[in-house]
């Protein structure tokens, strides 16, 4: 049993179709070496799942960890990962989900959960401490996130709880689904939503009344104010008080990376309507995680009167932009829409928008138009309840794309679609997205600031990128066993130094380093496992065939000859073969015997 | 003086009960804080509550072994811990809601100020809870 400092040193497991709950030490070794959050969440679901895992059978698991410092009062860290082999991809999975679960689940004594099978009717797992069932759901299948929520509460009577909750999207199966805690944080990519769905399992809730230890409070506490001092309450990381994620937009506009009509363009010129001055009018208060004081959230009104949280950039750029809606009322509409019915916002703004361009160029008529309001939010229900278009386009871009002859416009890598910075404009976020384990992602490696964004490093260029994503790609990897959350821009001694504090084991800032990148490389293997390899590590055609139309990276496209030298130079720097197979040398190195 | 809530400006993050719980207790488990938030999600709206030692203080009437006292008028309750035998009566004379019980050490907890130096308000960025 694990008694260092944080840790239960429990897991807890849940065989949805025996109804069999039970409790285990959790694995020593694995939390030496893999920490928390990410790294467990990979080195349990490739321990756990037989290779060829049908992603929507009862075989697949779903695998829970919140990262070392859950509980604590480092800010961000209340973060939780989830993982899974995901319904859209066909990858290893890991989505992130702010709010408090994560800090809930260890105050109930849990480190982390295990989940397989399949219930025979529609259920919720309840945990409060020690007391952990499997409860009725009927009531709320088929019901939206908020409803759920309120009826949850209900149930579990006074006192916090904190829940992970799929919606009818995820029901329906929808391999884009997202899983929701606290109204409007999700889990929001690779469809973890269809995987609860396909298990009957509606949601988790959690109440706790234990607490987190540390091996010296004082110590502690000194060491994280010193922190919070020199890299918390920062420059750095203080945009995200101020404004939040919208800041984003006009920098993106101004970069010619914007998702733009179906990213057709890099600059929108309806941007003014849903940038952060937008957001800022309507803003009524904010909101923070758990333990985080940075309080990124927005909660603003529509001109109709509905109440959000956000719109966040990511869904500014995918539901705003690339469908070309330049109104945040409008914009609201979508983001609550795909909140209460439980889909990324992301992958949904990709595929109407891919549905739109298809439709302008006449390659296949959808129905809809770039700026369509109306079309485009009942699409967002369609697609949710699989019905109209939405059969098709609940499929995901890939699909749509191969089905009605959208290859040379889609845009999307292994199955997920493209986040908000289109790499056209950031050479080095092409080859970030590409080798990213679960599809296109922009926090894998955020290279995209300091090549295009904030900064500029050779934007049309994959000169040096591969190394600024490899260091990126390892240090988040270890950022998220935290788990600590991308705006904080906390670097690998900063980690080292509350990892120590935390455990009362010596980190060093190599250490750090070197777990990072052993958690990068068990990814890499299972997706192997799974049948992927170089020839999925490529962009889609569209970036090597159709320039932007407008904007500052307007014109440029990549060269197969320029990537594919990129691609040859990061798996060298990785230590991989040229198919991009790890060497026996470096999983020896790295302490890897699976 | 007492603490004072501005829940406007709450944004429902609760390291506020996590400085409680760790100065008090040594353990961060915001169901021992002295200090709790209340956040609704969907709307935002949050509510922090401790005890601001009001004019009446009805839990000092309420609880049945003198266990609960103050210096003066606005100053920090003081809880026996040899007097308090867990009753839980002084939770519901507390119109504030502001009385909690430990379940760990089966004792009343209120806030207590830190000794004059509110631990709460160290880590809370936004400032919702300031000393009055």
């Amino acid at each position: 049993m694990v008694q260092e400092g944080c840790y239960t040193g429990k897991v807890l497991r849940v065989d949805l179709t025996s109804g069999r709950i039970s409790s285990e030490p959790l694995r020593e070794d694995w939390a030496r070496d893999f920490i928390g959050g990410k790294g467990l969440v990979f080195r349990y679901l490739y321990a756990e799942l037989r290779p060829g895992t049908d992603p929507l059978s009862p075989e697949n698991k779903v695998v829970i960890f919140p990262g070392l410092l859950a509980g604590t009062i480092v800010a961000t860290t209340a973060r939780t990962c989830v993982g899974t082999r995901s319904p859209l991809t066909g990858t290893i999975l890991d989505s992130y989900v702010g709010g408090g679960f994560g800090a809930m689940l260890r105050y109930a004594g849990w480190d982390g959960i295990l989940i397989a099978g399949r219930a025979e009717k529609p259920v919720y797992l309840f945990i409060e401490d020690e007391r952990v069932e499997l409860r009725d759901a009927s009531p709320v299948w088929g019901k939206g996130i908020w409803e759920t929520e309120n009826w949850l509460e209900e149930q579990a009577g006074p006192g916090r709880i904190v829940d992970l909750t799929a919606g009818p999207a995820g029901e329906n199966l929808v391999p884009f689904a997202c899983l929701t805690s606290e109204a409007y944080r999700q889990c929001g990519r690779g469809g973890l939503g269809a995987v609860f769905g396909s298990k009957n399992l509606k949601s988790i809730v959690v109440r706790g009344s234990g607490g987190v230890r540390v091996p010296n409070m004082a110590a502690f506490l000194e060491t994280y104010r010193g922190l919070m001092k020199s890299s918390l309450l920062t420059e750095a990381n203080l945009w995200a008080n101020t404004e939040g994620t919208p800041m984003i937009v006009d920098p993106a506009n101004a970069a010619g990376l914007f998702p733009t009509r179906g990213f057709t363009q890099g600059e929108f010129d309806g941007k003014d309507g849903i940038n952060s001055a937008a957001v800022q009018a309507a803003l009524i208060r904010k909101r923070a995680c758990t333990n985080c004081p940075l309080a990124c959230g927005r909660l603003t009104r529509s001109r109709t009167g509905e109440i959000l949280e956000g719109p966040e950039y990511e869904t500014i750029g995918l539901g705003g932009g690339n469908c070309g809606v330049g109104d945040l009322s409008a914009l609201i509409a979508y983001n609550r829409l795909c909140d209460n019915l439980g889909l990324d916002t992301i992958s949904t703004g990709n595929v109407i928008g891919l549905a739109m361009t298809m439709t302008e160029e006449g390659i296949h008529d959808f129905g809809l138009r770039y700026g369509d309001i109306e079309g485009y939010l009942r699409t967002v229900e369609d697609i949710a309840y699989r019905r109209g278009i939405g059969e098709d386009l609940s499929r995901g871009a890939r699909y749509v794309a191969r089905k009605y002859g959208g290859e040379g416009v889609v845009l999307e890598i292994k199955g997920l679609e493209f986040p908000a910075y289109d790499p056209r404009g950031a050479f080095g976020m092409g080859l970030a997205y590409a080798t990213s384990e679960r599809g296109a992602c922009h926090l894998r490696s955020f290279v995209v600031a300091n090549e295009s964004l904030f900064s500029t490093f050779y934007p049309d260029s994959f000169q040096g990128k591969p190394q600024m994503v490899i260091n990126d790609q390892n240090l988040n990897s270890v950022k998220w066993t935290g788990i600590f959350c991308d705006f904080w821009a906390i670097n690998a001694q900063d980690i080292a130094t509350l990892f120590s504090a935390a455990t009362g084991r010596a980190f060093t800032a190599e250490e750090v380093m070197r777990i990072g990148e052993r958690i990068w490389n068990v990814g890499r293997l299972f997706n192997l496992r799974e049948g992927f390899g170089r020839q999925d590590d490529m962009p889609p055609r569209a970036l090597f065939e159709r320039p932007l139309r407008n904007g500052k990276a307007a014109g440029k496209v990549y060269t197969r000859q320029a990537y594919e030298a990129a691609l040859d130079e990061y798996y060298a720097l990785r230590g991989w073969t040229r198919e991009g197979v790890p060497t026996p040398e470096k999983l020896a190195a790295l302490g890897l015997e699976l | 003086m007492p603490l004072k809530f501005r829940n406007a400006l709450c944004t429902g993050c609760h390291l506020c009960e996590l400085a409680c719980s760790a100065h008090h207790f040594g353990e961060f488990a915001p169901a021992r804080a002295r200090i709790r938030a209340t956040v609704r999600p969907q709307t935002g709206e949050a509510k922090v509550m401790a005890c601001f030692s009001c004019p009446e203080a009805p839990c000092i009437a309420a609880c049945p072994t003198g266990a609960i006292s103050r210096a003066g008028p606005r100053q920090p309750l003081q809880i026996d811990p040899q007097k308090c035998n867990g009753c839980q009566a002084c939770i519901p004379a507390c119109p504030y809601g502001a009385m909690y019980f430990d379940r760990k050490t089966a004792q009343a907890i209120a806030c207590d100020m830190c000794g004059g130096e509110p631990q709460c308000v160290q880590y809370c960025y936004p400032e919702a809870v300031v000393v009055a």
